[in-house]
């Protein structure tokens, strides 16, 4: 909480932002506090627009979020098959 | 002493050969008062940051809070701090180098009485501790529950910030004023323990206060951990600590 510690992904993949659809290079993710969520402390994901690391694609959500979230994509690909880190 | 008329604006400072982005408030009138610099915490130098400066011009001091992303160019704080922590953050000696020009600019201003004082929230505390160990002719020092004063993790020790503040506190002159939620987890009841320990060992001036029902960051009325109670005692301590060294 509230350190530097920041974890960056490169990422394969597209997001949609008010002015349409964009590539992502990478993600950085951080539990620190958030910006504008009413929350004390919050899981940062900062999806970074492919060709400009200027701009990003923001979610913050709490940890509980997070959780369900990171497992409920594991739980989706392993029932089609795709293993943990495959 | 809450004052009348207030200014507040975005303004410029000059940092060597640059032109430094700052919030500054102020009481309007000539009488002379002190200043204070607020040290903006890691989500950048938002909405609660010109708040705090517009509290403490109130109650009486020209208050300037330095942008200390502002090198990263045109943005939203928030997307700022997100580019500063992209980058490992900002370095300690920049950060410094900033609180010194501050310092210089708010002692020049016409209502200056000479004094100084540095608060820090979060990253800032740490800050403000740090400041205290390396710039000299700081007159009050508060540090709002700052983080990574103690480095447990040598990991943690990079190229931005390569010294825990704890390891400097014998060059600490200023009073300094502590403000700690008991549950909190960065700074730790255990490391605040510490920090207090080698305050005491070194015979240093210090006051903390440890409000047990607060977490991290228990000032900012946005949040849910915002503790009525234990904020508004805590400001008054602030107030009246920066009163005793600076007025």
């Amino acid at each position: 909480m509230c350190s530097y510690d920041t974890t960056q992904i490169a990422l394969l993949g597209s997001a949609k932002r008010e002015s349409g659809w964009t590539g992502i290079s990478s993600a950085n993710i951080y539990h620190a506090c958030p910006y504008h969520s009413a929350l004390d402390d919050a899981v940062n994901i900062d999806f970074i627009v492919k060709g400009n690391n200027r701009e990003r694609i923001a979610l913050e959500l709490s940890v509980e979020s997070a959780l369900a979230l990171a497992h409920s994509i594991l739980a989706t690909l392993e029932r089609e098959g795709h293993a943990h880190g495959h | 002493m809450p004052s009348g008329d207030l200014t507040a604006a975005k303004t410029g400072y000059p940092c060597g050969a640059e032109t430094a982005e700052a919030y500054l408030a102020r009481p309007t009138g000539d009488a002379k008062r002190p200043g204070v610099i607020v040290i903006h915490h890691m989500p950048g130098w938002d909405e609660w940051t010109a708040e705090v400066c517009r509290k403490l011009a109130h109650h009486g001091y020209n208050t300037i809070a330095p942008h200390l992303y502002f090198r990263l160019g045109e943005g939203s704080p928030d997307d700022l701090a997100a580019l500063a922590r992209a980058a490992g953050g900002v370095s300690d000696d920049q950060v410094m180098t900033d609180v010194a020009a501050c310092m210089d600019y708010l002692r020049a201003l016409p209502t200056s009485n000479g004094k100084v004082g540095v608060i820090g929230f979060c990253s800032g505390g740490r800050h403000t501790y740090l400041a205290g160990t390396r710039l000299p002719g700081i007159n009050a020092l508060v540090d709002c529950w700052g983080g990574n004063v103690i480095v447990d993790d040598p990991a943690q020790l990079t190229d931005q910030r390569p010294v825990a503040p704890i390891d400097l506190t014998a060059n600490i002159t200023a009073p300094l004023l502590g403000i700690f939620g008991n549950e909190d987890a960065n700074p730790t009841p255990d490391q605040v323990d510490r920090t207090e320990e080698r305050l005491k060992s070194l015979g240093k001036t210090y006051e903390f206060e440890r409000y047990d029902g607060a977490g991290h960051g228990f000032f900012a009325h946005y949040r849910p951990g915002y503790r009525a109670a234990q904020a508004v005692d805590g400001w008054s301590k602030v107030l009246a600590f920066f009163h005793k060294h600076l007025a």
